[in-house]
């Protein structure tokens, strides 16, 4: 397995070699020029390459609006680290809010947000993914009481009032036991 | 003496004030710290005026805080999860960074893929807030990626929340000093099958005895089973062990009255390779039950703790070499067993661990004969010349490691057999 994915990845960095200049033809028919790091990240645009067009050097993309495709090009200026992307296995090892890609997103609005969770969503890229959602939006629903995460997740419930109460019965969540020191 | 005894009682009164300070929820805890901490200093200087003669402590300082946070327990039960003042302190921390910005995005429109990736990265108390949320966000945290592992060290949980979380295909279940507490609303306790591959119930309080049978009865994949300190368990429990046809690792320390068909039919079935038996107080069917049918791929036992006089030399022997593989044995507190046991001992090729500690029939003269070793505890035998020349005599060895058993114990969350089972947060 391991040895098939390597082969992909030389095969892939000998065809990116080849060409000097990559646009994307985005959703309103505008083209964006991207660097070979983003379709490296990219499951979907390194997949999409082997269409890439000869002449014009294009890859089409016609689910993405290019004004989002933009903003990620912009992410990836911030970020140098051009090594593979490995996400970090403890909590103390995320980035902090000082961060340039973490605050980078701070000042979105709803629906860019949204709008680009859905892209990288679409594209499968792991570092966009764990900079938006995982640094992001679970700091909007850690250590929130439910009523916080509605509001700030802007949700509705959907559970009647006895449907909760017998949630909280029927799922009681591990009561901590305070140990003798 | 006395004034002694006051001033350390003294300081323990401040810290358990200080202690109290934290657990207060309004307040900023880190200036509360501060503030105590200067109140404990003035007092302290205080009594060390009225005392008038040098004192060993160094009270002018925070030295005996700092004294009390290295002075832990040793045992290892403590050690696993801070305790709940301090995860409310952190749980403050976490909310006052984040609660500058009100970022908000709306949840509900994004895909289900997407989610999961999400809650993949918050821990399990906050996975259960968001199934509260609503309908749809509560099938998503129930998806078993999100349960393959569960650390409830120090908890209590109801019966019919335990069985629920279980049925989430999950795997690993450490529930160490924690209990299970009787739910009225559970008519029966007759559930499927589970996926358990580690259950770890060291200390575990059950309100009832079925209901740690209930729980063995479920489960048919286990691999490692540590049943610590269960004191008596019903004669079914022991065959729902054996139904474990794949189980390697069995911890059965401080469980009494175990019966010898049940032990057996464990012996028969599952592949040993770890086995403790620490203080089990065996009657003489499980001793000969252990002796015969011990399977020959364990590597580690122990039968320390009490004093059986079938564990005699002839029976041991006879033990040791049926167990080619034997990496660790630890016989500690055995008045019976002699000199004849060490020079077998001396002889098994893989063996790296003994311990023997307080065996005072033994010469020690036949513990020089241990060259294999790695380690050898040999607590209260000797004297401290004669652990000198012991450490002269093994160079290779690490002469008195530890008291305690490592045999059918996980190290930590991050090492639970294999497993690294630390909560995220």
């Amino acid at each position: 397995m391991a040895a098939t994915t390597s082969t992909d990845m030389s095969t892939l960095n000998t065809a990116l070699d080849k060409i000097s200049n990559i646009k994307l033809k985005c959703k309103d028919g505008k083209l964006v020029t991207i660097s070979k790091r983003i379709i490296r990240e990219s499951e979907v645009l390194s997949h999409n390459f082997s269409v890439v067009d000869e002449v014009e050097q294009t890859i089409p993309l016609p689910d993405i609006h290019s004004t989002v495709m933009k903003q990620i090009v912009a992410f990836y200026d911030l970020i140098e680290d051009d090594s593979e992307y490995v996400p970090p296995s403890k909590y103390t090892d995320r980035p902090t809010k000082d961060h340039p890609g973490v605050g980078f997103f701070s000042n979105f609005t709803v629906e860019e947000l949204q709008a680009l969770t859905h892209a990288c969503g679409y594209l499968d890229m792991p570092r966009l993914q764990d900079f938006i959602l995982c640094h992001m939006i679970v700091d909007i629903i850690q250590d929130r009481e439910i009523k916080e995460i509605r509001e700030r997740g802007m949700m509705k419930t959907d559970y009647t009032p006895e449907e909760e109460a017998e949630f909280v019965k029927r799922h009681e969540a591990p009561i901590e036991v305070v140990q003798p020191q | 003496m006395e004034e002694l005894t006051y001033v350390v009682e003294a300081k323990i009164v401040e810290k358990t004030e200080q202690m109290s300070f934290v657990h207060d929820e309004n307040e900023n805890p880190n200036t509360m710290l501060a503030t105590s901490s200067t109140v404990l200093k003035s007092r302290a200087e205080a009594i060390i005026h009225e005392e008038d003669e040098d004192s060993f402590f160094d009270a002018g300082s925070t030295s005996f805080v700092e004294a009390r946070k290295q002075l832990t327990r040793p045992d290892y039960l403590y050690q696993e999860t801070p305790c709940a003042t301090v995860r409310n302190i952190r749980k403050r921390k976490a909310a006052v960074i984040s609660g500058e910005s009100t970022s908000k995005i709306k949840l509900t429109d994004m895909p289900n893929e997407i989610l999961n990736n999400i809650f993949a990265n918050l821990n399990r108390r906050d996975i259960f807030s968001v199934g509260q949320a609503c309908y749809r966000f509560y099938n998503i945290s129930a998806n078993s990626i999100h349960w393959r592992n569960l650390n409830m060290t120090n908890k209590a949980v109801l019966e019919s929340a335990f069985h629920r979380l279980i049925s989430r295909r999950t795997q690993n279940v450490c529930l160490r000093n924690g209990s299970i507490q009787a739910d009225r609303a559970l008519f029966s306790r007759e559930f499927t099958l589970c996926c358990l591959v580690r259950l770890d119930l060291t200390a575990t309080t059950f309100a009832k005895a079925e209901m740690l049978v209930a729980i063995l009865k479920r489960c048919r994949n286990l691999e490692y089973l540590s049943l610590e300190s269960q004191g008596i368990l019903p004669p079914e429990a022991y065959n729902y062990i054996a139904e474990n046809r794949r189980l390697k690792l069995l911890n059965l320390t401080n469980c009494k009255e175990i019966p010898a068909e049940g032990l057996k039919r464990i012996f028969k079935n599952c592949p040993l390779t770890d086995i403790s038996l620490n203080f089990t107080f065996l009657d003489e069917a499980a001793s000969n039950v252990v002796i015969d049918y011990l399977p020959s791929t364990v590597t580690r036992v122990a039968l320390a703790g009490f004093d059986n006089p079938l564990f005699n030399d002839v029976s041991l022997i006879k033990l040791v070499q049926r167990l080619p593989n034997l990496i660790e044995f630890e016989i500690d507190d055995n008045n019976t067993v002699s000199n004849k046991l060490v020079t077998v001992l001396s002889q098994c090729p893989n063996l790296r661990k003994l311990s023997m500690s307080r065996c005072y029939n033994v010469d020690p003269y036949a513990f020089t004969l241990l060259r294999r070793l790695r380690v050898l505890n040999i607590y209260g035998n000797l004297s401290n010349t004669g652990y000198k020349y012991i450490r002269e005599q093994l160079p290779k060895a690490i002469v008195n490691e530890s008291h305690l058993s490592t045999i059918g114990r996980a190290i930590d969350e991050h090492h639970f057999w294999g497993v690294d089972i630390a909560d995220k947060y």
